[in-house]
């Protein structure tokens, strides 16, 4: 082997034993990168261009100029937002309030409520803990196993990651964007573009597969075992629902999550823009949750902020509202004047709405748990960036292109190589590590191989997922043990994830037979 | 109009001021070596180093609320009005930037970013200070000089020209967002350094223990 292979490899190596130590991931991959850059150009194996480069990278369009990645912190916010108000707690308690009755009825709260709040989560497992502190004493307390508890909140906990819209997805979009368009020069063929909309449209029908098989899942229980998960006993003196609760508290963030989901789907707006008006409806949401909290008298404004959106989209779709054009008539001058008018409200209300946080003292925290969420993620894709950059300037990539292609089994061996690999990373590393690092380097060979792209993200995603719900190392057990109260036992943690791990190596297995299920969707959407 | 060469004197200068700087990082070596010795400088140098970062964030909070303002507006002049304007697509750029690039550091601060922590646990109050230290010196402190260093040439053209937008109707400060980079770089070594300074004095004792690595955030939930 030549000199620089080796050192290829034992940057790689170094830096997963460096991540060990537990130093922050962005700055270990960049600093073992940087170390191994000097030991190279020391040595007269590595050119010192490469690292020349560096400052540009960051400037460019992968990163501080990125169209794509704008959405990643536009979303942050949104969830941010729907948790500080505790929008997303109302969720899950008016969910399991409506299925309390039911055998196996919190369960099924908290799988749908996991698979709602997609999009407030995929980071740092905040759904996981923050169904744990919520459900799981109710659960425990309403004679559940704790098995089937545990698992059922670690398991909905990850099906954030999944189902749009998603920031990972975002990201793995970018990622397998960039690979595809890499594959298609080397083979001079397809067209190599992967939307962040193509990714929601790809991941759609199996995250709500998912979410199918986990409910039935728990009806299972629910049927052969009625012990596991008996119905809730509502205390007589309890206050029945309000049409009005339900409607705002689970009615409204639907509307919101499926606006926005729709909007990308739908082809109307590309996702920045559609999380941006995420990012809207949720302070605008959150500001009428906690206006009666605050003591404000904000909220007509707010509702009217709401109401404005309505009035935009209704004028939009009946008038010529264009401003460029040479001669405006009348009536759609009017037109224009009205949509100037609720474009105004809107913006009066989005101020109410922030108002309305600041007074409960949120704002300040939401904000700058965004910022923190957001910095977190571009450190790594720094940090990142500078290790493929090193780890390139090394012929690394080419390396394991070339393992990849010489895999036994031809290309399903090379995939079925990747996808065990990225599942023991996923042990130690985050999702969007994985996405920085490991999906440039194994994702342009494979798609050479003949693999879609977009039904390889898919099963790269389905696969980390798997991954995060795996004893002992799995992320979201991890997260829920941290969360969970003591008395709970750690086996019983690892016993409870065992039936969604199959449920999941079923879906993986049935999206790799059937692709229509990955790529149906968004062949549609293309046409 | 202001001559470029005066941007190029300044830039001259803060160079001078950061090679002046480099003692302070040796502040924790010393702490750790002679204990007592630089304890008081040592926490002067956190309050500072701190309110720096704190600054910074403040600044990247107010650019996340400018993304999302100046995002809604590109949205509803392209939608309602089919109108689109250059300068205000690179606001919204611009906003997003610099959110992460001055948001880094105050991140560094509050321990915001991600760590393995399947083994962290286990190495103890004294092993998690030393990897703090060795990190910062090893990884931090050559990444951010790497991007200071190898940025320079670059950057000093961008200001000789005062570069603006490629684009006719953009904004003329391509250059300010070209300086996001050493910024960033110098922000994430001075909150670097303040890790570095909190990890020395717990080593010597002059600062009580951290707590216990947080898994996760934990806000205050009310059961159901």
């Amino acid at each position: 082997m030549e000199f620089e292979i080796i050192l290829a490899v034992a940057m790689f190596a170094c830096a997963i034993l460096s991540l060990l130590a537990g130093y922050s991931v962005a700055l270990t991959l960049g600093g073992v990168a940087l170390l191994f850059a000097l030991i190279g150009i020391a040595t007269g194996t590595f050119s010192a261009s490469f690292l020349i480069a560096f400052p540009s990278r960051i400037q460019g369009g992968s990163i501080m100029q990125s169209q794509t990645l704008i959405a990643v912190p536009l979303f942050v916010l949104m969830g941010v937002i729907l948790e500080r108000s505790r929008v997303a707690e109302d969720l899950l308690h008016i969910a399991s309030r409506l299925l309390a009755r039911v055998r196996g009825g919190l369960g099924y709260a908290v799988v749908l409520v996991g698979a709602l709040l997609a999009a407030s989560t995929g980071i740092v497992g905040a759904t996981v803990i923050t169904m744990t502190l919520i459900a799981l004493p109710t659960m425990l307390r309403q004679g559940y196993d704790p098995k089937l508890a545990t698992g059922t909140i670690a398991a909905s906990g990850t099906l954030g990651q999944i189902i749009p819209p998603s920031i990972v997805l975002i990201l793995l979009a970018d990622a397998v964007s960039n690979a595809a368009s890499q594959a298609s020069l080397k083979i001079g063929a397809g067209s190599g573009v992967v939307s962040v909309g193509d990714l929601f449209a790809g991941a759609l029908i199996p995250g709500v597969l998912l979410v199918v098989f986990y409910l039935l899942y728990i009806a299972a229980v629910a049927f052969f075992r009625p012990e596991a998960c008996p119905p809730v006993a509502v205390s007589e003196d309890t206050a029945p629902l309000t049409v009005k609760e339900v409607a705002f508290g689970l009615g409204a963030p639907l509307v919101l999550i499926i606006a926005v989901l729709g909007a990308i789907l739908g082809g109307v707006a590309p996702p920045t823009e559609a999380a941006a008006i995420g990012a809207a409806g949720a302070v605008l949401l959150a500001g009428l949750r906690l206006a009666e909290e605050a003591k404000s008298r904000l909220s007509p404004l707010i509702l009217a902020g709401l109401l404005s959106i309505v009035a935009i989209l209704l004028l939009r779709n009946t008038m010529d509202l264009r401003a460029g054009v040479e001669t405006i008539s009348a009536g759609n001058s009017v037109g224009i004047f009205l949509t100037l008018f609720a474009s105004l409200v809107f913006f009066a209300g989005l101020a109410a709405g922030l108002l309305v946080l600041r007074r409960v003292r949120q704002l300040l925290p939401a904000l700058t748990s965004a910022t923190h969420i957001t910095s977190m993620v571009f450190l790594i894709l720094i940090g990142a960036s500078l290790f493929s950059l090193v780890f390139r300037g090394y012929g690394g990539d080419e390396m394991v292109a070339a393992i990849l292609h010489q895999a036994p089994g031809g290309k399903w061996g090379a995939l079925a190589m990747t996808m065990l690999v990225m599942f023991i990373l996923g042990f130690f590393l985050d999702f969007i590590e994985i996405v920085f690092v490991v999906v440039p380097l194994v994702a342009p060979p494979l798609i050479v191989l003949g693999f879609d792209p977009v039904w390889l993200a898919i099963l790269m995603a389905l696969n980390l997922q798997t991954s995060f719900l795996t004893p002992p190392f799995g992320f979201a057990l991890f997260y829920l043990r941290g969360a969970a109260p003591d008395e709970i036992n750690t086996m019983d943690i690892w016993r409870g994830a065992v039936p969604f791990i199959g449920l999941q190596v079923a879906m993986i297995i049935l999206v790799a037979a059937i692709p229509a299920l990955a790529t149906w969707l968004p062949s549609l959407a293309a046409n | 109009m202001i001559d470029p060469g005066v941007f190029l004197l300044i830039g001259a200068w803060l160079k001078v001021v950061g090679i002046l700087c480099l003692p302070f990082f040796l502040v924790p070596l010393v702490a750790i070596a002679v204990p007592g010795l630089l304890d008081g400088l040592a926490r002067r140098m956190i309050r500072v180093l701190d309110a720096l970062s704190g600054g910074a964030l403040n600044a990247a909070i107010f650019c996340a609320l400018l993304l999302v303002v100046s995002q809604l507006a590109v949205v509803i002049l392209r939608y309602a009005f089919g109108l689109s304007f250059t300068w205000l697509s690179e606001v919204v750029i611009y906003a997003f930037a610099a959110m992460f690039m001055l948001g880094s550091a105050a991140a560094l601060r509050d321990d915001a970013h991600v760590r393995v922590d399947i083994l962290r646990p286990r190495f103890g109050e004294t092993g998690r200070n030393w990897i703090e230290l060795v990190g910062t010196y090893l990884f931090l402190f050559p990444i951010c000089f790497r991007l200071i260093t190898t940025g320079e040439q670059g950057l000093s053209r961008s200001w000789s020209l005062l570069e603006g937008s490629r684009e006719s109707d953009g904004l003329p400060i391509l250059f300010l967002f070209k300086t996001l980079v050493p910024v960033f770089a110098v922000l994430l070594m001075g909150a670097g350094l303040s890790v570095a300074l909190k990890a020395a004095l717990r080593l010597n004792g002059a600062l009580p223990p951290a707590d216990t690595p947080i898994e996760g955030e934990t806000g205050d939930h009310d059961g159901i």
